[in-house]
C-alpha cells in the first residue's frame, strides 16, 4: 500500500482502530500486517522477483517474535499510514520495518547472486543456533 | 562430573566459595595453582548446565535471576545468570582493560574514589587472565593500556569503517580485544560472527565450562549446585564457613578460607545477613550508562569486520574532561541486528551502529539493602550528574570523532536500560571506614574472608568488567597467605 494520507485512508484507519478497540481479536481479520510487510518488501526491492511463499514464511517468523499487543499496534499503523510513512514518524516503526527487510535479505540469496534482479529471491529459514550468520563478515585468517 | 550431592559434602574444606562466576572461578584457578591439593567446595545457587544442555535449551540457566531480588519495576533493571559459571556463560566476551587513570580518578581529576591498587599492580594479572581466556587482541592497544606481554591470539579483522578510522586515528582506534578465539584451540572453534555469543554455536568464547576443566575434574574440588548461600558463619571475628539452603534445608559447611563471589546484588546481602554491617555495605551500586547511535554513511559499506563488535575508540576514555563528566568508550558494532540494514537500494550496508559506554559515579543512594524479606532489595533511582555531563560531552564530541568518515547523519537511538554490568556495593579501599575489602579483596575485619567479583569496584571506568574481575581474583589468590 503506497502511502496516501487521504481522508479516505485516515477514515479507514480510524475505523480499523475503533473496531480493534471494540472487538478485540476480530479486528485482525480486517487488517493484515503480513501483506503490509510483503508490499513493503516489494516497494523496497523494485524489479526483484520475490518468491512470495518463502517471503511469507520470513514475515511469519519475524512477526512471530512479537507480542500480540505489538502486532496490533503495527497492523493498525501500517494499514492506516503505510510502512514507510510510519517509519518517518517513529523510530520504532522505522527499525521494525528495516529489521524485517534485513531478515529477508540476509537469509535469502539476495546478497549471493551477482544481479539480484536476474534471479528469483528465495528466503531460507535459519534454525536458531546457526553459526556464521553475517554474510559480509571478513573471516580471512591472520 | 564435579557435582556433588548435599549428603556427600565433606565436614571441612580448605576453601569454600559462594558463587561460580568470573570472580570465583579465577580465584579458584589462582588458588589451586598455589595449593593444588587443597580441598575446595563451590556453592552455586543455580544449576549445573553443561554446554550441551545450554545449546539444546537455547538458554544459559533455568533459574530466573529476576526472582532473586526485589525492586521497583520502574527503576533500572539488572540482569545476571545464576548457574555454574555465572556470567562466563552469557557474556559477549569483550575484554578491554580499565585505563591507568581509572584507578586514580580522585588523584588525577578530583572526583570519585581511587582504587587501593594501581594499574601497574594489576597489569601482570591482566596478562595472566588474558592468557587463560586466550584473548585475541591488537598489541598496539598497549599505547593506551600499557602491557607487558603480547595478546595470546592475533586480533580479529576490522571492518572497512574501522580501517578508515584506524588510518585517521591510529592511537585511538583499535580492534576490540576479545575472549572469542581468532584461531581454534582444542574444541573451541574460531569466532565467525554468529552474533549469538551467549550461546556461541562454535564455543569460541571463553567460558568456565570450556576452560576450567582441570579444576572441575579434580577429585579435590566439589561443586554443589542448586544451593543458595545465606550467610557467612563467623566466630570471634573469623569466618568459619558458609550457611546455605538446598532442598528446603539449611546446612553449614566449614572451611579455613571463605570467599563470596555472588555478584553485586547478592554478595552484600549475604554479608548483611552475616552481621557484618558497615555504613558503605550495599551502597554505591552502579554501572556505565550505555548510549546507542546509528551513523548513516555516504558510500562506505560496513559489517565486514570479523566479529560482532569489531572496533573500539578511546578518544574519550581519558582526559581533562573527566573533571566534569564521565569518560566514554565507543564501540563500533559490526552487526545489523539492532537497526537493520538501510532500506535503500544499493546502500544496504552504509550504516554504522555504535554503542557508547559512559562512566557513572557511584552514588550512596543507589543500593542493595535488607528490608527483612527473603530476598535483597535493590534501589537505583538515578545515575549521577557526572554521568549526564559525560553524555553531553559524548554528544558534543561525536562529530569530531567521526570526522574521518563520510557521515550523512548521526541518529541517537534509545539508551540501553542496562549494560548488564553490576558493580559496587562491597567497595574496596585502603580506608576501612569507607570500604568493605582491601586491595587484595580481603574483608577489612574478617581476614580469612574474601569478596570476589565486580561488587568490590569503587568506580566503573568505561571497560567491560569481566577481564578486570578475573585479574583481581588472580591477584587476590597470589596474595592470599602471603
Amino acid at each position: 500500500m503506497k502511502f496516501n494520507p487521504s481522508r479516505r485512508n485516515i477514515l479507514i484507519g480510524g475505523g480499523t482502530a475503533a473496531i480493534a478497540a471494540a472487538s478485540g481479536a476480530s479486528w485482525v481479520l480486517l487488517a493484515d500486517e503480513h501483506q503490509a510487510l510483503l508490499d513493503y518488501f516489494k516497494r523496497s526491492l523494485p524489479g526483484v522477483r520475490i518468491d512470495e511463499a518463502s517471503a511469507a514464511e520470513c514475515i511469519h517468523e519475524f512477526l512471530g517474535r512479537w507480542s500480540w499487543k505489538q502486532r496490533r499496534a503495527a497492523t493498525v499503523a501500517w494499514q492506516t499510514f503505510g510502512v514507510e510513512t510510519m517509519g518517518t514518524m517513529s523510530d520504532k516503526f522505522e527499525l521494525a520495518a528495516r529489521r524485517a527487510l534485513t531478515m529477508y535479505l540476509t537469509n535469502s540469496n539476495f546478497f549471493e547472486v551477482a544481479d539480484p534482479r536476474a534471479k528469483t529471491i528465495v528466503y531460507v529459514s535459519r534454525p536458531s543456533g546457526t553459526a556464521c550468520t553475517n554474510p559480509f563478515a571478513n573471516l580471512d585468517p591472520p | 562430573m564435579p557435582v556433588i550431592a548435599p549428603e556427600m559434602i565433606e565436614d571441612h574444606y580448605d576453601l569454600v566459595i559462594g558463587g561460580t562466576g568470573f570472580g570465583s572461578m579465577f580465584f579458584l584457578h589462582g588458588y589451586r595453582r598455589r595449593f593444588p591439593r587443597a580441598r575446595v567446595l563451590l556453592v552455586e545457587w543455580g544449576g549445573f548446565h553443561d554446554r550441551s544442555w545450554q545449546i539444546e535449551n537455547q538458554r544459559n540457566s533455568d533459574t530466573d535471576a529476576a526472582q532473586t531480588f526485589v525492586q521497583d519495576p520502574d527503576e533500572k533493571p539488572w540482569f545476571f545468570t545464576l548457574g555454574f559459571g555465572g556470567g562466563t556463560n552469557c557474556w559477549w566476551a569483550n575484554t578491554p582493560r580499565l585505563s591507568p587513570n581509572d584507578f586514580r580518578l580522585r588523584t588525577m581529576y578530583g572526583v570519585g574514589e581511587d582504587w587501593p591498587i594501581s594499574y601497574e599492580d594489576l597489569e601482570p594479572y591482566y596478562v595472566a587472565a588474558e592468557q587463560i581466556m586466550l584473548v585475541a587482541g591488537p598489541n598496539d592497544l598497549g599505547c593506551r593500556y600499557p602491557r607487558s606481554a603480547p595478546y595470546p591470539q592475533p586480533a580479529h579483522n576490522l571492518s572497512s569503517v574501522d580501517r578508515i578510522m584506524k588510518s585517521a586515528m591510529p592511537d585511538h582506534h583499535f580492534a576490540v580485544p576479545t575472549a572469542r578465539l581468532r584461531t581454534p584451540v582444542g574444541d573451541r572453534g574460531p569466532c565467525c560472527d554468529s552474533v549469538q555469543c551467549n550461546l556461541c554455536p562454535l564455543d569460541a568464547k571463553f567460558t568456565a565450562l570450556n576452560t576450567f576443566g582441570e579444576h572441575m575434574d579434580a577429585p579435590t574440588v566439589h561443586v554443589l549446585p542448586n544451593a543458595r548461600v545465606l550467610s557467612v558463619e563467623l566466630e570471634g571475628g573469623v569466618a568459619k564457613g558458609l550457611r546455605y539452603s538446598t532442598g528446603g534445608r539449611e546446612q553449614v559447611v566449614t572451611g579455613d578460607l571463605v570467599a563470596i563471589g555472588c555478584n553485586a546484588i547478592h554478595s552484600p546481602f549475604i554479608l548483611m545477613r552475616s552481621g557484618l554491617f558497615h555504613p558503605a555495605l550495599g551502597k554505591y551500586l552502579h554501572e556505565k550508562h550505555v548510549l546507542q547511535f546509528e551513523v548513516l554513511l555516504d558510500g562506505v559499506d560496513h559489517f565486514d569486520g570479523g566479529i560482532p563488535t569489531a572496533g573500539l575508540n578511546t578518544l574519550m576514555v581519558d582526559g581533562e574532561h573527566r573533571r566534569e563528566g564521565g569518560a566514554a568508550l565507543v564501540y563500533f558494532i559490526n552487526h545489523y541486528f539492532r537497526d537493520g540494514l538501510r532500506a535503500e537500494w544499493g546502500r544496504w550496508r552504509q550504516t554504522l551502529p555504535m554503542e557508547v559506554f559512559v562512566e557513572d559515579l557511584p552514588l550512596e543512594a543507589n543500593k542493595v539493602f535488607d528490608e527483612g524479606g527473603e530476598m535483597p532489595a535493590v534501589s537505583h533511582p538515578r545515575r549521577s550528574s557526572y554521568c549526564d555531563k559525560g553524555v553531553e560531552h559524548v554528544i558534543a564530541k561525536l562529530p569530531q570523532l567521526l570526522a574521518p568518515l563520510p557521515v550523512e547523519r548521526i541518529i541517537r537511538r534509545q539508551d540501553l536500560p542496562t549494560g548488564f554490568h553490576i558493580q559496587g556495593t562491597c567497595r574496596m579501599g585502603k580506608d576501612r571506614a569507607q570500604s568493605i575489602v582491601d586491595g587484595g579483596l580481603v574483608h577489612h575485619d574478617v581476614r580469612n574472608l574474601l569478596v570476589l567479583g565486580t561488587s568490590v569496584w569503587p568506580s566503573c571506568g568505561t571497560a567491560n568488567p569481566s577481564l578486570t574481575a578475573a585479574a583481581l581474583s588472580l591477584r587476590a589468590a597470589a596474595l592470599i597467605g602471603g
